[in-house]
């Protein structure tokens, strides 16, 4: 019998990369015509082609297949829904010549199996070429601070048509 | 003197005898793993062998005993089956398994009653019959699927193994209806429509309460000795389990009750409480078939060669599929899971020692009830039992597994920490697949701790690149949990993404 101290850490000291500083303006990657406000799919799946779909459409996407292939892979290893009401689906794909996102607002909440099992209300996709790995991570980590705070993401779901979503976009990037 | 040493050398022979079989179950149960076939008809199997009629003649008739053992390892194993289902896996299928959990069982085993009945069973036999065999046992195909990498998809998962937590209660509760009844010569009676939803009731709610002082008071008293740990939720078993049965209520679905508020809380040293679970868990599945096997006398079992099989088959292709079918109808389960659900309804240990149960009654007939639900039981695990892996990859129910690592890395702590480490596989779909530690915008106070790369261990520096296939262990504190998923994925060891 072994008497035991308060913490037994099997790891002493973890080693912690530093919290990159990141210069990464989201209004560089998104434009008014990939922001869709109500979105025609009923669920997650459909949500996420119209997304890409947008995408081609502004000339963002050489392999429409590949980057839904991308993107679902993803969703298959866990849930982008991160919850709050947001979800933001992701992938890396060779038909994708630089970073870009889409936005899409569910016409009503929508069942995307999020990790606090809330319906999602904003779905921001975003797609990066293969080698841009770095931007891709500074892309998401940007994403999820712009929508960190509780009562932006009350104005930004209430939103009523892209161009007010994008206006917002526009104010927060300008205050931060 | 002589008493003393005769009884000395007598209880090292049997002890000596059981160490044997243990060794041999565990040694022999990977190639039957590899062949899909259940584990627990070689632990069976084995017991048989080693019974009053096999090769080491071990005399064992006794049903008491039997019984006794039987329930206490059927607590520990729903115990451990509770501390490892999580709150969300039970909302997913919390609806369809309580379903087929109370009119799943009573359809079952009205369907394999009325098959008795035509087999020439008097009435009350047939009803015995129908109750005993009337409930599921998860452990037994998720065995089987685990034995071959295979992975449920989640609601399918999850509806077999809640629905196994939840039936027995159901069962026991019939068996002892129908017994009471074989004894004192009156119907079953509509006293069971009232009786099984409020035993439910009274376990459920009990075992919930006494779950969530047990984890309180862990979380309270600090222990200087961490052996005490798993002793503490020994007890909370044992206690569910008579507490509710003398209150009237559901042993069974207490102690599974007071196992899931247990295991989806913060209790000290949870990750160690788990294996020692898992471990006593086994244990008990191995000791309770072997002495299973040994309570059995093959000479017995032939005359029930016949009915026996007419009713393994009856409840394999008949009345476990029609019952799910009926109960899963408003729960809009695709065709092939309604299906597969109904297929791999494998029946375990619950009927075998339910079946001691009018045995030690004396009720009339109990001896042939009881080997004939012995053998029901075995020609179930062997008939749909065989098939699952190909039935499972047959209809693509399987969800596919990612590879566990090669070294484990965990904390373990008598106090709740703010913060947890998890090992995440790095699929190529994952945004940091291919980025260098540096690269990865980790939020402050999360980091990662160490890379498993097949079987070398990678420290984790800025420089250090995720490639495909690698195991990163991360820490980080609850509220940067969402962030952290998002960029690695799923942790090792929760369950997939619900697909919809």
């Amino acid at each position: 019998m072994v008497a035991a101290p308060a913490g037994i850490a099997t790891i002493a000291d973890p080693t912690r990369p530093a919290t990159p500083k990141t210069t990464m303006n989201i209004l560089d990657i998104i434009t008014p015509d990939c922001i869709k406000a109500p979105l025609e799919a009923q669920d997650k799946k459909a949500a996420i082609y119209e997304l890409v779909d947008l995408l081609a459409k502004a000339d963002k996407v050489d392999d429409v297949e590949g980057l839904r292939d991308a993107v679902w892979s993803r969703e298959q290893t866990r849930t982008t829904g991160i919850g709050h009401g947001l979800a933001i689906p992701h992938g890396k794909c060779v038909g994708i010549p630089r970073l870009a996102m889409a936005i899409g607002m569910p016409a009503k909440p929508m069942d995307f199996a999020a990790i606090d099992g809330k319906p999602v209300q904003l779905i921001i996709l975003l797609a990066s070429p293969i080698d841009r790995t770095s931007d891709h991570i500074q892309a998401l980590a940007r994403i999820s601070k712009i929508m960190h705070p509780e009562p932006f993401r009350e104005r930004i779901y209430a939103a009523k048509s892209a161009a007010e979503i994008y206006e917002l976009l526009r104010e927060a990037e300008k205050a931060t | 003197m002589l008493l003393a040493s005769t009884e000395f050398t007598t209880t090292a022979l049997l002890l000596g005898a059981f160490g044997a079989l243990l060794l041999a179950s565990v040694a022999l149960s990977r190639g039957l793993d590899r062949a899909g076939v259940p584990v627990a008809l070689l632990f069976l199997a084995l017991g048989m062998l080693a019974g009053s009629e096999g090769l080491l003649g071990i005399p064992f008739d006794d049903y008491q005993f039997a019984f006794r053992v039987g329930s206490l390892a059927l607590i520990l194993i729903l115990f451990d089956g509770g501390m490892n289902t999580s709150y969300a896996a039970v909302r997913s299928a919390i609806g369809p398994a309580s379903v087929l959990a109370t009119v799943g069982v009573a359809i079952t085993a009205g369907l394999v009653a009325l098959a008795g009945r035509a087999l020439g069973l008097p009435w009350t036999l047939s009803l015995l019959i129908g109750a005993a065999v009337s409930s599921t046992d998860a452990a037994t195909v998720l065995a089987v699927l685990r034995g071959s990498g295979l992975r449920l998809r989640r609601r399918l998962g999850a509806t077999l193994e809640l629905e196994s937590g939840l039936n027995d209660p159901m069962a026991v509760i019939l068996t002892i209806s129908v017994t009471d009844a074989l004894l004192s010569g009156a119907g079953a009676g509509w006293s069971l429509l009232y009786l099984a939803p409020m035993q439910l009731l009274i376990g459920a709610g009990l075992g919930a309460g006494v779950g969530w002082l047990a984890r309180r008071l862990m979380m309270r008293i600090q222990l200087r000795a961490v052996g005490m740990y798993p002793v503490i939720t020994l007890g909370v078993a044992l206690l569910a389990f008579g507490g509710a049965t003398l209150l009237m209520g559901s042993g069974f679905l207490a102690v599974y009750a007071a196992a899931l508020v247990i295991g989806n809380g913060e209790v000290p040293y949870a990750a160690a409480l788990r294996r020692i679970h898992d471990a006593i868990a086994w244990l008990c599945q191995i000791g309770m078939f072997l002495m299973l096997g040994l309570l059995v006398f093959p000479s017995q079992l032939l005359p029930m060669l016949l009915p026996g099989l007419a009713l393994g088959f009856f409840l394999a292709f008949i009345a476990r599929p029609l019952a799910v079918a009926i109960c899963l109808a408003p729960f809009r389960f695709p065709a092939k899971e309604t299906g597969y659900l109904g297929w791999v309804g494998l029946r375990g240990a619950v009927p075998i020692i339910l079946a001691t149960f009018p045995v030690l009654a004396d009720a009339p007939g109990a001896k042939g009830v009881f080997n004939l639900v012995f053998f029901t039981v075995v020609v179930n695990a062997i008939v749909p039992g065989a098939t699952v892996r190909w039935v499972t990859r047959r209809l693509g129910l399987e969800v596919p597994e990612t590879p566990t690592p090669s070294a484990v890395l965990e904390v373990a702590s008598m106090r709740p920490l703010k913060g947890d480490l998890r090992s995440y596989y790095i699929d190529k779909s994952l945004a940091v697949c291919g980025a260098s530690l540096s690269q990865v915008a980790f939020p402050e106070g999360a980091g990662a701790a160490l890379v498993v790369r097949g079987d070398e261990l990678v420290a984790a520096r800025g420089a250090t690149a995720l490639r495909e296939g690698d195991h990163v262990y991360i820490f980080c504190r609850p509220e940067d949990r969402a962030f952290i998923e998002l960029l690695f994925g799923r942790p090792q060891g929760d369950a997939p993404t619900p697909e919809i």
